[in-house]
């Protein structure tokens, strides 16, 4: 173990009796219990944690926080690990990414002496003239780019979501955030505290807030005791609110649940992001910020160099320095840019411990080891401009350099909600404001960095917070926090650059006033062009100094050119945590296991499982030409339980079903029934079925599988305009049934049935019937969908199953067979029944699928009367017709027409096939599609594009294709 | 001979679920009255799933409905999404202002609750019965963790303060359209969900998986008599 550890109180995360030993780039390192990847790393002194994106430099840890791209590691499979985030566990391998030979020795090294070659957008500008130039390029840049790889063999793991609904969420555990959730939950009220850090307490962990003297443990245990003691306050640590959305409904990842938060009031205490500042070489392993150190010393007890400078805006440089000195670190100087420096109580302790101080100056370069792994000196120089400096300065030895450039506020969440982002030229200081109404603001984000300020802001969100909620009596007192933490003009460009702006994207300053100068002015234009802020920390160090380059370089202030637009997510997000666990509805019918026991291979059906047909897959044309040649020679059975079904009931029955269906139903007899087609207002049809007549009031009416729940609603829709005393209920549910059809389907149902004439004269074609089976009401109906005699038997769902095995059973003796959708479908096909959704789409009204004669044009309404009128007024372009194809010309399989093949009228694309199917009863390839209206008559020529771009010649027939007499029916 | 399934022309749609079950007659069908060890107090009391599709069940719909439930002894809740217990343990559940269900005690006696007269009728002229024993499924979800549990299914706040006994919630469940009725049995508490009857068999098990954090099991009815 390194002896790099400082001793306890430092290391609140960390369990120093549970050592954790793993690897990284092959080599062996240990850590404790509590460790993350990196904090283990720099505590064995492996500061080189990767490379970065362009120029492959060697990077280190930047904010120890997951706010930066440096600690991007590969976990075993997993690529672009935040090794300042991911706690370490026994054995993990993790190994740096983007890089050819070793992390220490990466091949590509070279690529950083390039980069005067390789300016801002030069991806933009290089790779696209001339033409074709592109491709040439594309495979070496795809080669170079990505960071990391994907292991193409991981197994899904399982990331799921859940929902929680708080009165107040408070997004930030820090004293803010504790302070709100402490005031909010004295009102008895739910309260959910976020914080995406492991432990409670925000900067009150680590920060040392030195002016108001406060003894910042003391006060971090009290709140935290506060809060866990409280039993109507959640807390959830590590998790990160991605994204708020409209009427506080807030994105919160924690492992690998995503929650799905819904608060009445939402207070964003999210904190501040602490700024670089920018000069030559900022990014060399060992330079980092002042709260990285922070952190690193408080949460995970590493001493983070033996000499130290603190390069500082503010007096936080000041605190920190006391803090490194108090735990063994030399103190080399603090650098503050301020030439008034700190106020004489913040520099006394310094002076007394004999830290030297150096105002108005700034590190202008920071110098590399040879290796360049490591920090080894910094160029300090005296500041004699906005941004330039003395040319000769003094080089200081030192092995960590810590950064206090400023803050910014973690504004992303309240802009996601639309708040607008302001900055003070003047102050150097930010404001959020227009807030929407239920959401509230609170701490560092609120640009309030007095601790005593803070604490007061976050009790007077909180109160706000409940007088939204309803609570009168409290109140709270106005503040204002004048602490001024920012410096105007923190960035110092070196001839030699290297002065990184972006460290994700290896952003230099010139690069972003080269964007400038090419005419990308608005900050938006700049980003898309030089890619700024578009990497993993998403502009979070970025941002601001990218403004005020560009605010400087057109002529503006920094209010004027603004910041990017923040979009949700908030932190990189996997797709796991967006798909999550799936949810995907299936529907079975009450018969589902008798078809799985016949060997039925399942198809969807809309949300349904129907049996496509029964045997093996491999078998599909035989299985589907065998059950078609059983219903037209003896009896089978299908389970038709999908069709939808839909009750009608009242008074107004058939008033209410005559205007939704095209047909006639006024005068239909009780136990009769009709065909059904309803067509949308805009005269498409939309669906098809059969009504029957039950009673005067009743009527049970069947409806497409896909189709029903779409009717019903607009159903519920129209008379929710009409008002007739009618009650619509969908039952498709309640009902299983059968379809027995076949020219022993009579015989058959005779068996099954005692008490019914099944007769043709008394129970003839559309007639309807009821009976009872098992103590249970049975709805009998004629139908001929398949084109043979058939019978529908409806029965309460229950007893489906029964219905099933019982006409199973009784039909041995008549050699029933099950039969399946895929047989159903060619054998409506060869009797030239349209199915609604298949043979239809969008345009299709009546006229152009022949089924004017279900049109009533002499009632005076019906739901898309109007549009039908028109649609069949106007000359037609196509027509959906018959077609067929000889067996013998179609020497191949290839050359079947499919579904969805284009049918074309000479070189014009003229409609497309809708069904096309082998029929073994008529030995011919049969199909539909639309035609040309001038190829739509029988014997016409049609000329169908098959795969390969091959054509295949059909003939348009009549329809339909089979028993055009309807004589099946009528067979005794 | 035990009872099974197969031994009636009634089964619910989630029967094939429970294999390995043991059963108890109840009406004209069976339901699951064990799956062996797990069946305990201590599983009911903190997280279990039940099926009582095989529980009776009835409704009736229609500007006439109230008024029938009062004339059969029926109390009927004042308001819609509210249910009520009667003394005989039969549910009340209100489920529109002309649209109500009844469920029978699941531990009661399986002639204890008379819905003949509503079963498959026109019990009057003003409202029609349901098919609800057909077209839903019953389950019951029982213990402690129901809030959290069903937040990984439902977008519905569903904890105690903001669902209390007695509160009905017709929402989506498991992208599945579902009824949930807060309720208790033996002072355990209880969501009934009625979900259509085809989808049953898609919901236990997304059921089955949310519950699995919370060491949630199925059990049999029988269960309950160990209160």
């Amino acid at each position: 173990m390194s002896d790099n550890r400082l001793p306890e109180p430092m290391g609140l995360l960390i369990d120093r009796d549970h050592p954790v030993s793993f690897d990284f780039e092959g080599g062996s390192f240990t850590g404790f219990q509590g460790d993350t990847i990196a904090s283990a790393l720099l505590a064995n002194q492996q500061w080189l944690l990767s490379r970065s994106f362009k120029y492959h430099r060697p990077r280190g840890p930047l904010t120890l926080a997951g706010q930066d791209a440096n600690t991007l590691v590969q976990l075993g499979g997993e690529p672009n690990v935040l090794a300042d985030r991911e706690s370490i566990t026994d054995g993990v391998v993790v190994s740096g990414q983007n890089y050819s030979g070793s992390l220490a020795r990466d091949r590509d090294a070279y690529l950083d002496s390039l980069s005067g070659f390789l300016p801002v957008g030069f991806y933009y500008r290089a790779f696209f003239k001339p033409k074709g130039m592109w491709e040439k390029w594309e495979r070496p840049i795809r080669k170079k780019a990505g960071l990391g790889k994907l292991d193409l063999t991981h197994q899904p793991e399982y990331y799921d979501k859940q929902y929680l609904f708080y009165d107040v969420v408070i997004v930030g555990a820090g004293p803010a955030g504790l302070s709100a959730a402490v005031t909010a939950a004295k009102q008895n009220v739910r309260v959910l505290l976020v914080d995406e850090n492991p432990l409670l307490g925000g900067a009150l962990s680590y920060h040392r807030f030195y002016h108001n003297n406060h003894d910042s443990i003391r006060l971090r245990n009290a709140l935290v005791d506060n809060v866990a003691k409280n039993e109507r306050i959640t807390v959830l640590t590590n998790a990160v609110c991605n994204a708020w959305f409209k009427d506080n409904y807030l994105a919160v990842i924690q492992g690998k649940r995503l929650f799905k938060v819904r608060a009445k009031e939402c207070i964003v205490a999210s904190g501040s992001f602490e700024q670089h500042v920018v000069f030559r070489n900022n990014d060399v392993p060992g330079v980092l910020m002042t709260s990285a150190a922070m952190r690193l010393m408080h949460w995970y007890a590493v001493k983070p160099g033996n000499t130290a400078v603190v390069l500082t805006v503010n007096d936080d440089g000041y605190c920190a320095a006391l803090t490194l000195h108090e735990q063994g670190v030399r103190v080399a100087a603090v650098v503050d840019l301020r030439h008034t420096g700190a106020l004489a109580e913040v520099d006394k302790p310094l002076v007394e411990l004999g830290i030297r101080v150096i105002s108005g100056a700034t590190v202008y370069e920071a110098i590399a080891n040879q290796e360049k792994h490591r920090l080894q000196a910094v160029d300090v120089r005296k500041i004699i401009d906005k941004g330039r400096v003395e040319p000769d300065g003094e080089t200081i030895e030192c092995d960590v350099l810590c950064m206090s450039g400023g803050y910014m506020p973690a504004y992303q969440l309240l802009c996601q909600a639309g708040a607008t982002l302001s900055y003070s030229d003047d102050q150097a200081s930010f404001a959020l404001a227009n807030l929407p109404e239920h959401l509230h603001i609170a701490g560092s984000v609120n640009d309030n960095h007095d601790l005593d300020c803070v604490m007061a802001d976050g009790q007077m969100a909180a109160t706000k917070a409940l007088q939204n909620l309803g609570f009168v009596g409290i109140d709270y007192e106005s503040m204002s926090c004048e602490q001024v933490v920012n410096h105007p003009w923190p960035i110092f460009p070196h001839p030699k650059g290297k002065e990184f702006v972006d460290f994700d994207e290896d952003l230099q300053v010139r690069d972003i006033i080269n964007a400038t100068r090419l005419g990308y002015r608005d900050i938006q234009l700049v980003k898309r062009f030089s890619t700024l802020g578009m990497g993993p920390s998403q502009g979070r160090h970025s941002a601001l100094p990218a403004a005020r380059l560009v605010a400087d370089a057109t002529d503006r202030s920094v209010s004027e050119t603004g910041v990017t637009t923040a979009r949700p997510p908030f932190a990189p997000e996997k797709l796991a945590h967006l798909a999550g666990r799936r949810f995907d509805p299936y529907r079975r019918t009450a018969m589902h296991q008798r078809h799985v026991a016949l060997g039925a291979q399942m198809m969807p059906a809309g949300s349904w499982q129907r049996p496509a047909f029964y045997g093996p897959a491999s078998m599909r044309d035989e299985c589907v030409a065998a059950e078609a040649v059983q219903v037209r020679t003896k009896v089978g059975i299908i389970d038709v339980s999908t069709l939808g079904g839909l009750e009608i009931r009242g008074p107004d029955a058939a008033e209410f079903v005559n205007r939704i269906y095209t047909f006639a139903f006024l005068k239909q007899p009780v136990g009769k029934t009709r065909y059904a087609i309803v067509t949308s207002e805009q005269g498409v049809v939309i669906d098809d079925g059969v009504a029957c007549r039950l009673a005067e009031d009743h009527f049970y009416i069947t409806a497409t599988t896909s189709g029903v729940d779409r009717v019903y609603r607009d159903m519920t829709k129209w008379n929710a305009q009409w008002r007739l005393n009618v009650d619509i209920y969908n039952v498709t549910s309640a009902f299983a049934a059968v379809n027995v059809a076949g020219p022993q389907a009579r015989a058959l149902l005779g068996d099954v049935v005692s008490d019914i004439d099944l007769s043709p004269e008394a129970f003839p074609y559309l007639a309807y019937r009821e009976t009872t089976l098992f103590g249970a009401p049975v709805r009998m109906m004629r139908v001929g969908f398949v084109g043979e005699l058939g019978y529908e038997l409806h029965i309460p769902a229950q007893y489906g199953e029964a219905l099933w095995d019982h006409i199973m059973s009784v039909g041995q003796g008549h050699g029933i067979k099950p039969f399946g959708v895929e047989a159903q479908r060619l054998l409506r096909l060869e009797k030239g029944h349209i199915i609604v959704g298949q043979d239809t789409d969008g345009m299709s009204h009546p006229g152009e699928l022949d089924l004017g004669w279900a049109v009533n044009r002499k009632k005076p309404f019906f739901v898309g009367c109007r549009s039908v009128d028109i649609m069949m007024a106007k000359s037609q372009t196509r027509k959906l017709v018959g077609f067929s194809i000889p067996s013998s010309e179609l020497k191949t399989k290839v050359l079947k027409p499919k579904e969805g093949h284009l049918v074309l009228h000479g070189q014009e694309v003229a409609g497309h096939v809708t069904s096309c199917e082998y029929s073994p009863t008529l030995d011919r390839v049969i199909g539909l599609a639309y035609a040309a209206v001038a190829d739509s008559s029988p014997g016409k020529p049609l000329t169908i594009r098959v795969d390969d771009n091959r054509t295949v010649n059909a003939e348009v027939v009549s329809l339909p294709f089979f028993d055009p007499e309807n004589h099946r029916q009528e067979v005794r | 001979m035990k009872p099974t399934p197969n031994c009636f022309r009634r089964r619910s749609s989630t029967y094939s679920i429970h294999d390995a079950s043991q059963y108890q007659e109840r009406g004209n069908s069976v339901v699951v009255s064990t799956y062996g060890a797990y069946d305990s107090l201590a599983q009911i009391t903190d997280c279990a799933l039940l099926d009582l599709s095989e529980c009776r069940r009835t409704g009736v719909r229609g500007a006439g409905a109230p008024k029938l439930l009062a004339r059969l002894g029926y109390s009927v809740p004042e308001s819609v999404n509210q249910s009520l217990a009667m003394p005989d343990g039969t549910l009340v559940a209100r489920l529109g202002s002309t649209e109500c269900w009844l469920l029978e005690h699941p531990l009661a006696e399986p002639t204890a609750a008379d819905f003949s007269a509503l079963d498959y009728g026109e019990p009057n002229d003003q409202c029609h019965s349901l098919y609800c024993q057909h077209s839903h499924a019953w389950f019951a979800l029982t213990g402690h963790h129901l809030a959290p549990l069903m937040a990984k299914v439902c977008a519905v706040d569903l904890s105690a303060a903001a669902f209390p006994v007695g509160a009905i919630a017709q929402t989506s469940v498991a992208r599945v359209n579902a009824i949930v009725i807060h309720h208790q049995l033996q002072l355990i508490p209880v969501f009934y969900l009625l979900v259509d009857s085809s989808s049953a068999h898609y919901l236990w098990h997304a059921l089955s998986d949310a519950m699995q954090e919370f060491d949630g099991r199925p059990v049999g009815i029988n269960a309950f008599h160990m209160v």
